[in-house]
């Protein structure tokens, strides 16, 4: 099974969760009606689209199958770097939660902060300088000059 | 007996003190949020826009009243985000009759009209059944005629099965004894073109929408679907008057406040709408629109929203929509 | 020869000071506003209501036009230098615009989109002029069959945006095409896959799914390098900052294709200019001579979707101005300033106002003029942006999407959204499935569900109906013709493989 280790987990696992996918979404739509008296129903796409999901990730690791079994290196998926998207990922969404409560000001220059520093790894004045810069330029060019409605923090703003 | 007459004095006092106090009326101090359930350019859009217009022009209410849209679920966002602000004063929102259906037939409405603070009901909309010029159609007869000649074959086009063309559609199918096809379609454009292009046969407009293609010559309006005729159209006979006992199936707009909304801010929109209502622009406002006149407001307005509760209760019923509460 | 009266008295109406000045003010408000993600032409053009209404019908319009298409001008411009789409239609000039700019050309790029915008702007004004009746009497004869044909067409441009590997272009595709069904049924008023959200009740916006997988995917994707120096190389010298005369001869056909593309999708209500982009972008491509080359920065990749998403805006309003039917959101909006100001939209309001149309017509083509003066000399000035770091750009363009995003409907679920869509997009990237293809499932799956089912209610359950209409049945015979190409390849491409291994 030594063609077993030379497989791309990295693609097999996202065909896997499209074959999740497509039979969660047939699960979905045998419940609805397939076909009214009208016409086709609420369930007749979603089904098909689920078949289909299916039968084409199960197809792309068929594809990958046979070809480590015949001995081809597929190229590996490039992971490098991962982490540092995953830790901005968190804070974006963590932003996200603070945008009601602290106001979009507030929140994103926690964000931008945050960035800066942590992930882009740069000095402390320039995280201060663009986090700051950045918040007050999008103020005011949203807020102030379109009128936009941000979410304001306990501060007015 | 001191005690006794000590308390009275105490009473009459009290009360002499509060007659002379003036109650602190309310008036607004910053701006009011004038919240709109479907996006801009729709319908209850413009609706909202024309009344902030005209009370603008009347120069009654001393604060900006800016329009909010907030869409979603044909209403239950605005419903559910109206509900929220309970304490909120400065909040006011254009109700239609979607207000009182939607929640009765999707899950995630989980706020009603009866949760809320209706402040008054201003126009009615009628709809009117139109074909297109070149149709054989002249009247309402010939239609249904044809219909039954042909049982599934006459298309019409309109919205959702839980909207109004569709619920106005079963009625006339009861009254009539034949049954066409309903073809739903995203937006007003693409129905009105469907009638236009020839693709369906029939479509239950309002008259805003109709008179200008009646004016350009390339719609027939066969019947009103009113109590009495409209006067946009008064040759056309009502569906009543052309034999078919089908009941008014109005379109209601008006405004509704968050639930519990203090008395004085009430009073005060009452007020405001109601001076609004007498006066020249609003009147013209009506006309332009080919609205009907439907000011109702305190208790007129709370037996309104019970009993058309209970009428489209029964309508969607006979429509074969299901009610999940 | 009324009509050149016509246009004649319409340029004295655009050229008075007072419309001139509101021509401006809408074209420039709608470039920024088509700059910034998010924040679409219909969203700013609802908001700059309640001033328009303050002004005479005829320079409220002139201004309200002009934010219009001034935003699909602006739309451009982040496609290419950031690959965040500006508006939904930009979507497609990522695709090509992007890719140019990582090999430092940029400048070009920028300059052809704001050339063709402007080509393919002026062919739309000159259509709707010459021929906007006839033609909206044609587009009525676009029913549910015709548009179930049409967004076939748009489907299997798919094969077409393919790249590597069909197999998961097409598992993108429909992973878009699920997305579509997200959302209350339009025929049966059924829920599906809704989890009992009320957010999830009107669908997934694509300006969401866009902004997501574009701009917050390409943020996601650039933490994982140390930047700290410049983003990308901009070279000097104006003459490497604008495009040169092989780029504008290499674009003749793309001209033409936006044009036409663009302006006749802009006249069918409810089709849209993402759509009329992603047509015109596949039919380049179909028709050019290095087909493979789109996709890694090729300049009419840039010129077919630009040209088209600015002549939509001259079809679109083909339907509002000469039926009075809005055939998009924003034409919606414009429908609804009519009725505010007394106007009555329908067949018959050119005929009553006809200095109002021919004012706008008038005032249309001195805008794009505007436009072409404003974009082009800010070409070399935009280009520079790419010289900024990275850790000052990316958080900005996080901040501006989350604006835009929430700009949207002032929910907080559409940030979530747009966060989740956005490590969507990143892990599609590292995976090699194509983003575009997921896009293009989105925006066609719903409108080709529904009409097919709106079809077959009109045909009672016959499927002829779909390819027996003549007008119908040209359009799918062109769809299985665009499709043949490429499969015609890629199965010769397999015939070869497998003879190669017999051996």
């Amino acid at each position: 099974m030594s063609w077993w280790k030379t497989l791309d987990k990295s693609d097999l696992v996202s065909a896997l969760l499209l074959v999740a996918l497509g039979v969660f979404v047939v699960a979905q739509a045998w419940d609805w009606p397939y076909l009214t008296k009208d016409g086709p129903g609420p369930g007749f796409f979603p089904l098909w689209i689920g078949i289909a999901l299916i039968v084409l990730a199960a197809t792309l690791i068929a594809l990958h199958a046979i070809g480590a079994a015949e001995g081809k290196t597929p190229e590996k998926t490039n992971w490098k770097g991962v982490r540092g998207v995953l830790i901005g990922w968190v804070g974006l969404m963590i932003a996200a939660a603070l945008l009601e409560p602290a106001g979009f000001v507030a929140s994103f220059v926690l964000l931008a902060a945050f960035l800066v520093r942590v992930v882009f790894r740069q000095s402390w004045r320039s995280t201060i300088i663009v986090s700051l810069a950045s918040a007050a330029g999008i103020w005011l060019v949203f807020v102030k000059l379109l009128q936009v409605r941000l979410p304001a923090g306990p501060w007015g703003f | 007996m001191k005690c006794k007459s000590a308390v009275t004095l105490g009473a009459v006092l009290i009360t002499a003190c509060a007659a002379t106090i003036p109650a602190q009326a309310f008036t607004p101090e910053r701006a009011v949020e004038v919240m709109v359930h479907s996006g801009p350019g729709a319908g209850n859009d413009i609706f909202a826009r024309g009344v902030v217009g005209v009370l603008d022009k009347l120069k009654i209410v001393p604060q900006n009243m800016q329009v909010v849209n907030k869409t979603g679920g044909g209403g239950l966002v605005a419903m559910s985000y109206l509900s929220e602000k309970k304490a909120d004063t400065h909040l006011i929102a254009v109700f239609t009759s979607v207000w009182w259906v939607n929640p009765m037939i999707r899950k995630e409405g989980k706020v009603t009209m009866r949760d809320l603070t209706p402040i008054a009901r201003l126009v009615l909309e009628p709809s009117v059944m139109a074909v297109r010029a070149d149709s054989p159609y002249k009247n309402a007869k010939e239609f249904f005629a044809a219909a039954k000649k042909n049982p599934g074959k006459l298309k019409q086009s309109g919205g959702s099965i839980s909207g109004r063309d569709n619920t106005t559609r079963a009625l006339l199918q009861k009254a009539a004894g034949a049954e066409w096809q309903f073809i739903s379609m995203k937006s007003g454009g693409e129905r009105i073109a469907a009638l236009l292009g020839g693709h369906v046969d029939m479509m239950i407009m309002e008259p805003s929408e109709a008179l200008e293609q009646i004016r350009a010559g390339k719609v027939r309006v066969i019947a009103t679907l009113m109590e009495k005729r409209l006067s946009s159209v008064p040759d056309v006979p009502t569906i009543k008057e052309q034999g078919y006992n089908v009941p008014e199936v109005p379109q209601a707009r008006g405004f509704v406040g968050p639930p519990a909304m203090p008395a004085d801010v009430k009073t005060y929109w009452e007020g405001i709408f109601g001076k609004m209502h007498k006066s020249k622009e609003w009147q013209d406002y009506v006309k332009m629109n080919h609205y009907e006149d439907g000011f109702l407001t305190g208790a007129g307005l709370r037996k309104f929203s019970e009993e058309y509760e209970q009428t489209m209760r029964g309508i969607l019923k006979d429509a074969g929509i299901k009610l999940v509460r | 020869m009324e009509m050149l009266s016509g246009l004649a008295h319409g340029f004295a109406i655009a050229l008075e000071p007072m419309n001139l000045l509101w021509c401006f003010v809408g074209v420039f408000f709608g470039t920024i506003v088509g700059i910034l993600p998010g924040l679409g032409p219909s969203a700013t053009v609802a908001l700059l209501l309640p001033m328009a209404m303050q002004m005479n019908p005829t320079g409220g319009l002139i201004m309200l036009a002009g934010i219009y298409y001034g935003a699909k001008y602006g739309g451009s411009t982040t496609a290419i230098l950031l690959n965040v789409p500006g508006e939904s239609a930009s979507v497609v000039t990522c695709l090509d615009g992007f890719e140019m700019a990582r090999k430092g050309r940029a400048g070009p790029a920028l300059g052809i989109a704001a050339i063709s915008s402007f080509v393919a702007g002026s062919v739309g004004v000159v259509l709707l002029m010459l021929v906007a009746p006839p033609i909206a009497e044609f587009a009525l004869r676009f029913g549910p069959p015709e548009y179930f044909a049409l967004m076939a067409m748009g489907l299997s441009m798919v094969v077409l945006l393919a790249g590597k590997s069909m197999i998961k272009a097409l598992l993108s595709m429909l992973v878009g095409l699920w997305l579509a069904t997200i959302g209350i049924d339009l025929f049966t008023d059924g829920a599906r896959f809704t989890f009992e959200q009320i957010e999830l009740m009107d669908g997934v916006n694509f300006v969401i799914v866009a902004i997501g997988t574009f701009a917050i995917g390409e943020v996601l994707a650039n933490m994982s390098v140390q930047s700290s120096g410049q983003t990308f190389t901009v070279p000097k010298g104006l003459r490497n900052l604008m495009p040169n005369w092989q780029d504008l001869k290499d674009c003749r056909f793309a001209f033409l294709n936006g044009s036409i593309v663009g302006f006749f999708v802009g006249v069918l209500p409810g089709a849209g200019s993402t759509i009329a982009s992603f047509v015109s972008y596949g039919l380049e491509k179909a028709v050019s001579r290095h087909p493979e080359k789109f996709g890694t920065g090729v300049v009419e990749g840039v010129a077919a979707p630009e040209g088209a998403n600015n002549s939509e805006t001259g079809g679109s309003l083909v339907p509002l101005l000469t039926l009075g039917i809005p055939g998009s959101a924003t034409t919606a909006i414009l429908l609804a300033a009519f009725i505010l100001w007394g106007l009555k939209p329908g067949p018959l309001l050119i005929q009553d106002n006809p200095e109002m149309f021919w004012g706008l017509v008038a005032s249309m083509y001195i805008g794009n003029v505007i436009l072409l003066i404003l974009n082009l000399p800010l070409v070399p000035v935009l280009a520079q942006i790419l010289r900024l770091p990275g850790y000052v750009l990316y958080p900005v363009i996080l901040g501006v999407s989350i604006v835009g995003v929430y700009s949207v409907d002032q929910r907080l679920f559409d940030v979530w959204l747009v966060g989740g869509f956005g490590l969507l997009g990143f892990l599609m990237r590292r995976l090699d499935y194509p983003a575009a293809p997921l896009l293009l499932g989105l925006v066609l799956g719903d409108l080709m569900e529904n009409a097919m089912r709106q079809s077959l209610m009109m045909s009672n359950g016959d499927i002829s109906i779909l390819y027996s209409r003549p007008l119908a049945a040209t359009m799918l015979l062109l769809t299985a013709v665009l499709l043949a190409g490429p499969l015609f390849r890629q199965v010769n491409s397999w015939r070869l493989k497998a003879s190669e291994q017999e051996v």
